[in-house]
């Protein structure tokens, strides 16, 4: 784990890592500091019951454009400046290489997120929600399969596209994973041709949003569907295939 | 210790490589001579297996360690010179204890004793000397020097020399890519003068030159000034 520590740590070092993650806090709290007028179920929409998940929307949506971001460059970047070089001639596999970099890329990713993550804490405090910190941990935990996810992505990709490429493309699996329900309603509407092929990218992508709302189940105390979890889970080991399968030809 | 035969390599429609062949034998100094984009560099990365080859053979002598010190080394900038050899020793498999001792004493042996020194601070040389210390990790037997002197300044490359000659008594075998021929020609036991990728002659400290200089030799095969 040597290539993943030291990925690492050269990605923590770096002061845009949290630059980012505090300005996606303080957008985050900013969000949901209004008081309004609506009431869900009898609750004010500013209630914790009903902003936290509004806030998991948010920082599930900046944690993966994060993740894309921390993640496409860390691979081609060993490449491009011939860190690769001393790494091959050591007897490293690629797979392991490239693993081991992806490990770094969604440990930074989660950490990024985490700093946001850390203003749902603010507001579970601020609403007198203190028995809700401790089931943010596990909510936590799902919510990062969904970071995982778009951060493996991004990295698998990165080996064999160019960045702009990965990041277009990456860019777009993440935006259909977050609108995933959104689509599937519009699929269900519209029918036919285009509707059946929406069902069909559905299938392929993951549920981002799915992954996320089971966080925000956790946190509220609602029932949790594992199914989803289990999903989110599968996507990212069928994600590290892609070490196998896609390798740089030289250093 | 090494021997290759006709090595060939193309990027895109220019041949940087062509047919070339040479041996490197145990215990020896082997320079690769030629100008800028000669294809030493390539030759170099096609031995260890950085660069595919589209024809020829590579024959390295069976369970040897190859150490390699690459031209323009990069290393993490926020690890410190021993940092940075304890991250390389424990990724080829030794062990924690073992690469700690190790390089320590690598460190010392290439002339960086500050050891607190981040590599963000190391100037051109010691990144160089830093690129030897860990072509030496796990001591291996054959060693290839990418360019060992560039950007070094007078000092720096005589006591790169000095270390090269110092690691050639202890029996290493070592390839050198070089264009600075007066470094070459003191350090060196043999090599071979290459061209657009191309053999162009041999040249042999220990055979009858007719009194000319390594310089002269290489003048003679490259084409230059006219004395």
């Amino acid at each position: 784990m040597m290539i993943a520590i030291t990925a690492m740590k050269e990605k923590v070092r770096r002061k845009d890592l949290y630059i980012v993650g505090i300005l996606g806090l303080v957008l985050v709290l900013l969000f949901c500091s209004g008081g309004g007028t609506i009431t869900i179920d009898g609750e004010p929409i500013s209630g914790y019951k009903n902003l936290a998940p509004i806030m998991l929307i948010l920082i599930n949506a900046l944690g993966g454009a994060l993740a894309i971001a921390l993640s496409l460059r860390t691979i081609p970047n060993e490449y491009e400046r011939r860190t690769s070089h001393l790494i091959w001639i050591r007897g490293v596999k690629q797979w392991r290489y490239h693993a081991e970099l992806t490990i770094a890329n969604v440990a930074s990713s989660l950490i990024a997120t985490g700093i946001m993550y850390a203003g749902l804490a603010v507001l579970a405090l601020v609403k007198n929600q203190g028995d809700g910190i401790l089931r943010m941990v596990p909510a936590f935990f799902v919510l990062a399969i969904s970071i995982a996810i778009v951060s493996v992505l991004s990295s698998v990709l990165s080996i064999f596209l160019p960045s702009m490429a990965a990041g277009i493309l990456a860019g777009g699996c993440f935006a259909v994973g977050v609108l995933h329900s959104i689509l599937g309603m519009v699929a269900n509407t519209i029918g036919g041709f285009s509707g059946n092929l929406i069902k069909i990218v559905l299938v392929i992508l993951p549920d981002l949003h799915g992954i996320q709302k089971q966080a925000g189940n956790l946190i509220t105390g609602s029932a949790v569907d594992a199914h989803v979890i289990w999903k989110g889970l599968l996507t990212i080991y069928i994600l590290t295939i892609g070490f196998f399968i896609f390798k740089k030809k030289e250093a | 210790m090494l021997v290759c035969k006709d090595l060939r390599k193309t990027y895109k429609d220019k041949t940087v490589v062509n047919g070339l062949s040479f041996a490197v034998k145990e215990g020896e100094v082997f320079a690769l001579l030629g100008s800028n984009g000669a294809g030493k560099s390539t030759t170099i990365k096609m031995i260890l297996g950085l660069v595919k080859r589209e024809e020829g053979e590579i024959n390295v002598r069976e369970n040897i360690h190859v150490g390699y010190s690459p031209e323009t080394p990069y290393f993490p900038p926020f690890l410190t010179g021993k940092e940075v050899l304890c991250y390389y020793g424990r990724i080829q498999g030794m062990s924690k204890s073992e690469v700690e001792e190790k390089a320590g004493e690598l460190m010392e042996v290439v002339g960086l004793e500050d050891t607190k020194t981040r590599v963000k601070e190391y100037s051109k040389g010691m990144l160089q000397r830093l690129a030897l210390a860990q072509a030496l990790l796990g001591d291996p037997d054959f060693l290839i020097l990418d360019e060992p002197t560039a950007g070094l300044d007078a000092m720096g490359r005589i006591e790169m020399m000095q270390l090269i000659q110092k690691l050639k008594r202890q029996g290493k075998t070592i390839l050198i890519n070089s264009h600075i021929l007066s470094d070459m020609e003191r350090v060196c036991d043999r090599g071979i003068i290459i061209k657009k990728g191309m053999l162009l002659g041999t040249w042999d400290k220990n055979e009858d030159n007719k009194g000319k200089s390594l310089e002269d030799i290489f003048v003679e095969y490259i084409g230059g000034v006219e004395k």
